[in-house]
């Protein structure tokens, strides 16, 4: 076969591609700003989009109802995801056999690729009444959602949890072991350790998935655009308040300029998760 | 006084594959026994049964009775962590952890749960000094272990294993991956360390084998060959197998 | 790379091949969710009486159906409101009635109410009232259901059934008419709106200020979306403004309880 890539038709259409997609992405986020711009541009822009009251009809504007929203749904199902995956993951890591490897990775896989309406749809019919029943409240709730996405995110990082700690070396597990750890001792001291760039690269993943997943969540969360007062009450997230109002606030609109705030908000926080990650993952 | 290993008609076998056969061999307390022979004749097998780490496998089956001291440490009871504390390990690679070079050799105490931080700082000083490593590192402890070269890496090992004050090291190989320099500084290591600990060390370097160890073992297709004096050993072996490995005419 | 080469081959082939096909004319109607039931059965017929046109039908609500009309990306626009100039862009509109399409109050059954008065209704949907017991019910929490702002549906309700005042911000938000039937259907103590010709099962309709929903005499229920398509003015006698005409002049449409001519 042809070494393609040095063929100069073909180098020029890859250099072409990487320009296209350094044009989109940051076409994407300039055209958020200059969206944004109309708002923020205004007077007191910050104090309305700040505070807690949301009715765009009457000019009140504070997306701080969606920021809990999402932080708190998010948080949730990381709580709720993440001990489980590391479970999955060391029951798997622990695994003698191949095979048995080699299967569940291709299911986990398989789970990471199921459409998110699916778990909505789930959520809706299983966990939205659970919550109503078991926890009280209408069901529909920051709780429900938080749920909804722990099972979401779950496959995500139970391979990601796994791939990290499969890729620890042998040596370091027999180095531990020689010098009298038990297993639970190796596997908490020194794989967890020294899986760590591993584990928190996919904890950002999960992470993004979580804050950026709106089907799922729209169709459990209830929506309610009043700051939520517990977890068993209704909310909305930045993602689902974008999708639930885009298509009342025309683009050129003050409204769908606080959408364009509003999904900026979303790649800065996806931002400042990033960097964080990167001073966590790095091994001291 | 370190104490003596003594090995009573130990097999292992993988699978089907018949890796020691009917080992017996003793080990004086504090003497350098070197191990050498052919590659997968056995030796870096036995080697790992002495502190257990061969089972860690799952695939391993052996029988026969490894005594240290006056204990079976293949006895049903016996506490297979203590065993370990008791007799430590130096690999062939260096495999420090990706922790601070504090944290590296502070690991061992830790586990036994030695916190105090005044205790650990003395552990880990008397312990880098002893490797011969303190000069070098001596302010950068919490520098991460993996900045050092090749050789300050094993020397960690060794210190990591000597915190925990086991009697026996067992070292497999431990200057394989290294440069003549580092080698040197680990033979020098050995040198200073017999007597106050019972080592075993399995060897390819005929060379070292000859300058540092008190005793020699040559294995052979999973048997014990000979065992003795190194001096004796490389100057009239008894078996003419060992003369033909040490001249290098040995095939297996 | 000759799989380059045959892949490029292939794509250019079905390329010319749909070039070269005899002329199809593309419509497309967009806009409220309301009324799609109907559209998509009243398009095939217009589709069979002018062969060589096909007709695309999607959903997106009352507010995108006019913003996308007056910027020609769609032909047809679907809309339970009223045109706002932020919308239309000064673009001129001609309107197609397609009749009233009643909005019900729906409740859970379990609420034990299915009669309130004008003072009520407005104490409940606004959230000044919160347990059933205020209204003579069960001993229940009000649990609001409401739509999205561009629901056409939330619109009317606030207009004539609350006078002006807004839905509660504590109301939960379903996004199309079908979630809202379900989740109040689900929902103990729930109460929602529903754009629906009858009653479904699993709900009351309420009577409100003595007004009770009949079926048979729909027309008589105060409270109703109008419906109606959208298409620029400048299309005057084009297959769009024949296709807007159609689709608002067949009798059935009362089958998915769009009732009466114009509002």
């Amino acid at each position: 076969m042809r070494d393609w890539t040095h063929g100069g038709l073909a180098r020029g259409l890859l250099a072409a591609t990487a320009l296209i997609f350094l044009v989109a992405g940051l076409g994407l986020v300039a055209a958020l700003f200059l969206g944004a711009w109309r708002f923020l541009g205004e007077p007191s822009a910050l104090s309305n989009l700040f505070g807690d009251f949301w009715d765009p009809l009457r000019n009140r504007y504070g997306v701080l109802p969606f920021i809990v929203g999402s932080v708190v749904v998010t948080l949730g199902a990381l709580v709720m995801a993440v001990p489980l995956a590391l479970g999955v993951a060391v029951t798997l890591a622990e695994q003698r056999t191949a095979g048995m490897k080699d299967f569940a990775v291709r299911a986990l896989t398989v789970l990471t690729a199921v459409p998110s309406v699916i778990f909505g749809w789930w959520g809706l019919q299983m966990v939205v009444p659970w919550v109503r029943a078991r926890v009280g409240g209408p069901g529909f709730s920051l709780l429900a959602a938080g749920i909804v996405l722990a099972l979401m995110v779950l496959p995500t990082f139970s391979l990601f949890f796994f791939q990290s700690l499969e890729r620890v070396p042998q040596s370091l597990r027999e180095g531990s072991a020689a010098l009298g750890a038990t297993p639970d001792q190796t596997l908490w001291r020194v794989a967890f350790r020294a899986a760590m760039p591993g584990l928190t690269n996919g904890l950002l993943v999960g992470v993004a998935r979580a804050l950026g997943e709106t089907m799922a969540v729209q169709m459990v969360i209830g929506g309610q655009t009043a700051l939520p007062s517990s977890l068993t009450s209704p909310g909305a997230t930045l993602t689902t308040q974008i999708i639930t109002d885009m298509t009342v606030f025309p683009p050129g609109t003050r409204g769908h300029a606080v959408l364009d705030i509003m999904a900026l908000l979303l790649m800065l926080g996806m931002y400042v998760l990033v960097r964080l990650a990167e001073r966590w993952g790095s091994v001291s | 006084m370190p104490p003596e290993i003594r090995v009573e008609g130990l097999s292992v076998w993988y699978d089907r594959h018949h890796a020691l056969k009917q080992v017996s061999l003793e080990v004086a307390p504090g003497e350098v026994l070197a191990l050498i022979g052919p590659s997968g004749c056995g030796k870096s097998t036995f080697l790992r049964t002495l502190n257990r780490l061969l089972e860690e496998g799952g695939r391993a089956r052996i029988s026969g009775r490894v005594f240290l001291g006056d204990a079976d440490i293949y006895d049903a009871a016996a506490d297979i962590p203590d065993l370990r504390r008791r007799v430590g390990m130096v690999f062939q690679a260096p495999n420090p952890f990706p922790f601070s070079i504090f944290d590296n050799v502070a690991y061992g105490p830790r586990l036994q749960g030695v916190t105090d931080r005044q205790a650990l700082r003395r552990i880990v000083e008397r312990s880098l000094q002893q490797a011969a490593l303190w000069d070098e590192v001596r302010g950068k402890l919490r520098r991460s272990a993996l900045t050092l070269s090749g050789g300050q890496q094993q020397r960690l090992c060794i210190a990591r294993a000597l915190a925990v004050e086991p009697e026996v090291l067992l070292m497999d190989e431990p200057t394989a991956s290294l440069d003549p320099m580092s080698t040197t500084k680990i033979e020098e290591l050995v040198a200073a360390l017999r007597g106050r600990y019972t080592i075993v060390m399995v060897t390819h370097n005929l060379r070292q084998a000859a300058r540092i160890s008190d005793r020699t073992a040559f294995f052979a297709e999973g048997t014990l060959i000979e065992v003795g004096p190194t001096r004796q050993m490389f100057t009239a072996p008894l078996d003419p197998r060992t003369e033909q490995y040490l001249t290098g005419r040995y095939e297996s | 790379m000759s799989w380059i080469w045959a892949l490029l081959l292939m794509s250019l082939t079905i390329a010319s091949g749909a070039v070269a096909q005899p002329r199809t004319e593309h419509l497309s109607i967009l806009g409220a969710t309301s009324t799609l039931g109907y559209l998509r059965a009243a398009v095939p017929e217009w589709e069979r009486l002018h062969p060589g046109y096909t007709v695309s039908i999607s959903g997106g609500g009352s507010v995108a159906g006019v913003v996308e009309v007056s910027r020609g990306r769609v032909d047809v626009g679907v809309s339970d409101v009223t045109p706002q100039k932020e919308w239309t862009g000064g673009v001129r509109l001609v309107r197609v009635p397609l009749g009233r399409l009643p909005i019900l109050v729906i409740v859970h059954p379990g609420t034990g109410v299915s009669r309130v008065s004008a003072a009520e209704i407005e104490a409940l949907m606004t959230g000044r009232v919160n347990s059933w017991r205020q209204v003579g019910g069960a001993d229940l929490p009000v649990v609001v259901m409401s739509r999205p702002l561009a629901s056409g549906a939330l619109s009317v309700v606030e207009q004539k059934m609350l006078s002006g005042r807004r839905v509660t911000t504590r109301a939960i938000v379903q996004l199309s008419n079908g979630a809202m039937l379900a989740a109040v259907r689900e929902t103990p103590g729930a109460i929602g709106f529903l754009e629906s010709g009858v009653v479904p099962s699993g709900v009351l309709a309420m009577a409100i200020g003595g007004d009770r929903y009949n079926p048979r005499n729909a027309l008589a229920w105060p409270y109703f979306a109008a419906p109606a398509l959208y298409y620029r003015a400048s299309q005057g006698s084009g297959p769009a403004a024949d296709l807007a005409h159609f689709l608002g002049s067949q009798g059935y449409r009362r089958d998915y309880g769009l009732y009466g001519a114009a509002s």
